[in-house]
């Protein structure tokens, strides 16, 4: 079930991006909620991150698009927000509220389609997926979502997450096979980094959490690939 | 007289074949997993050993027939392990047959050398022997030609090269071998040490000769791709200035037409004027905006393409931080926009349906990185080769360039691009780490 909001103040693009979201569904086979708002105020009024994408269009009467999704960013990082606009224009500064896409108008079903479905695709994933590792023989369940890095040492493995570490008895490459699908890659022999928190690249080092992470000639190629595919795959 | 000698059993010259042609076929990459590999390469040794053992007593007017074929089916393993050219396995394949010779007849020497020397005789000693002259002489030429590796991943062999090479391989085989059919010619042996020197020496001379002419040829071909790509980059540079001039003259036309608004004021009828007026206004609606993205390199270059994509009827959406781009050089700037947009604009362009020419281009900052992505609708099938989809043009050589040329640019830089197709979106994604601060 995926929340749409339609918020247009013209009531003729209104009913006709309705109408596109609910003829995609039924193509797709995607169930959507769609909600529709005349303006950005009525919008931010009833605001409770209900919503997984936005169809915002940049020029209404009383607030204009863009305030409107400065507000909604800041109360909700994840949301999907996507412009309609008919302004030929690309000065869009979409990339300050982290909305890198937009429809023009007038919409085509075609054009909109598509986008509606890259925005699904990019979509975060609200459910959360763990893995069991065992400590000290009691299992115990990790939000893979919530791991830092994975580090190697010995025969131990060392998990490096957002509520603290610990530490099991495992092979690194078990748990590469594993996590692979999560985004994670190895960035030398014995890191196992998530790509989701790589903040940046200094000195040939991975930094997460404000910890490098040497990434080794070998690996070199793979790993940045792999980041920038990622990278690619979740800006909206 | 010739003194009676014993030859390289035919057992030893299939293994040196062997071993030569795994040396070059773990270069290329090869096509199937790992198992299928080594059991095709298993089956391979046996056959080549049948072949040679059987045709060991083949009168002599039979026997080069019978070396041409077994180095056909040295030239038919190599075409089906690796995803190479028939030429180019050509090319390897004449490479492992020297090479072979080459251990063969070193190994055969020392095996003599230390048999009439030190009377050592033995299946245990003759065994250690050839697994270490094969071992480090193999090895040795597998160290040295991997360093290389970087240019097996793209090699192409021209016929013309693929005949110098078998030139060179055919001379050194008959040099090497004359002794052995002939023993009354100016360049025989008369005495086996001697006839397995001049053996050995002339095939070390063709392992050298055909190792140098690979390692000058590489370099050649990289130096000439270079080229390439340079003179892509000028391409889009000159595009670059081309577009600055005329949008300089379009601003002064502006200003020019603003002039003459002022004077259409003074017509006397007012419907009429309005009417002009609202239709030269409507007229230059489209170039006073010259877009603000914040960077005006990338503005120049956006502004030519939006040309061509008017033309087209294609849709060019994009999201773009210019300002983010400051510190990449004007070159590459133009580099990177003008070959991403040029291939995308020529992939919608041969989509019939207008609908569906559309192109999407971001440029943001995502945490430490610039994220560049340019995506566009693609109904066409790319095959990719070393991670870049290989060309579709004819012109395979000359083509392919614009991705490279973004890639050096973007490598100067330390970033990565990548390419990915689903769904019928083509995506081209550029990631550069920024700088600190």
């Amino acid at each position: 079930m995926i929340h749409v909001a339609i918020v247009e103040d013209e009531k003729c693009y209104a009913d006709q991006l309705r109408q596109f979201v609910i003829r995609y569904g039924e193509q797709s086979g995607q169930e959507f909620i769609i909600t529709a708002f005349r303006d950005g105020d009525d919008i931010l009024r009833c605001y409770k991150s209900q919503f997984d994408i936005i169809l915002l269009d940049i020029k209404m009467t009383f607030i204009d698009g863009l305030t409107t999704a400065e507000e909604i960013r800041r109360m909700d990082p994840e949301v999907v927000i996507m412009f309609i606009t008919n302004l030929e224009q690309y000065a869009i500064r979409g990339y300050a509220v982290d909305a890198l896409d937009y429809v023009l108008k007038p919409v085509s079903y075609f054009a909109f389609a598509q986008r509606l479905e890259r925005a699904i695709a990019r979509m975060k994933r609200r459910e959360k997926q763990y893995m069991a590792i065992k400590i000290r023989g009691e299992t115990q369940k990790l939000d893979i979502d919530e791991i830092w890095w994975v580090e190697s040492q010995d025969h131990w493995l060392i998990f490096h997450t957002v509520r603290g570490k610990y530490k099991t008895k495992c092979t690194l490459r078990d748990v590469e096979e594993k996590l692979r699908m999560y985004n994670f890659i190895r960035c030398n022999k014995g890191y196992l980094a998530n790509l989701k928190y790589v903040d940046s690249i200094e000195n040939g080092c991975a930094m997460i959490q404000g910890e490098p992470l040497l990434i080794s000639r070998p690996r070199k190629k793979e790993f940045m690939e792999a980041l920038t595919n990622y990278i690619g795959s979740v800006v909206k | 007289m010739t003194e009676s000698f014993e030859d390289i059993p035919r057992l030893y010259t299939a293994i040196a074949e062997w071993l030569a042609l795994l040396v070059y076929i773990r270069l290329n990459r090869h096509r199937m997993g790992e198992a299928r590999f080594w059991v095709l390469s298993l089956c391979f040794l046996l056959v080549q050993i049948a072949f040679l053992v059987l045709t060991d007593n083949v009168p002599i007017y039979l026997w080069i027939p019978c070396m041409v074929v077994a180095v056909l089916l040295m030239f038919c393993f190599i075409c089906t392990c690796c995803d190479i050219s028939p030429v180019t396995s050509g090319y390897f394949c004449v490479r492992a047959a020297i090479l072979a010779e080459f251990a063969a007849a070193l190994e055969w020497q020392l095996h003599y050398f230390i048999r009439l020397q030190l009377g050592w005789d033995g299946l245990i000693s003759d065994t250690l022997l050839l697994i270490l002259v094969y071992g480090i002489v193999f090895g040795f030429m597998f160290f040295l030609e991997r360093k290389r590796r970087d240019n097996y991943q793209r090699l192409t062999i021209t016929k013309k090269e693929l005949l110098s090479v078998v030139a060179i391989g055919l001379g050194v085989f008959l040099m090497s071998n004359l002794s052995y059919v002939y023993t009354n010619t100016p360049f025989s042996g008369q005495f086996a040490m001697d006839i397995f020197n001049t053996r050995t020496l002339v095939d070390l001379g063709g392992v050298t000769i055909l190792f140098a002419y690979h390692v000058q040829r590489s370099e050649l071909h990289m130096k000439y791709e270079l080229d390439a790509i340079n003179n892509v980059l000028q391409n889009q540079f000159v595009q670059y200035q081309q577009s600055r001039e005329s949008i300089e003259i379009v601003g002064r036309k502006y200003h020019d037409l603003k002039h003459l608004i002022a004077a259409l004021r003074n017509e006397p009828d007012p419907a009429k004027r309005a009417a002009w007026i609202d239709e030269i206004e409507s007229d230059i609606q489209d170039y006073e905006l010259l877009t603000q993205t914040g960077n005006k390199v990338l503005d120049t270059v956006l502004m030519g393409k939006r040309v061509t994509c008017r033309q087209y009827g294609i849709s060019l959406t994009m999201v773009v931080d210019g300002g983010l781009l400051d510190f990449m050089h004007v070159m590459d700037i133009c580099s990177v926009f003008g070959n991403a947009l040029d291939n995308a604009i020529e992939c919608v362009r041969e989509i019939e349906n207008t609908e569906k020419r559309l192109i999407h281009v971001s440029v943001s900052r995502q945490k430490g990185f610039l994220m560049i992505l340019f995506e566009n609708y693609c109904e066409r099938r790319f095959e990719f080769q070393d991670a870049l989809p290989a060309t579709t043009k004819p012109d395979a050589v000359y083509h392919g360039f614009g991705l490279k040329s973004i890639q050096s640019t973007v490598q100067k830089y330390n970033g990565t691009i990548t390419i990915q197709t689903k769904d019928n979106w083509w995506e081209l994604k550029v990631l550069i780490p920024l700088q600190k601060g």
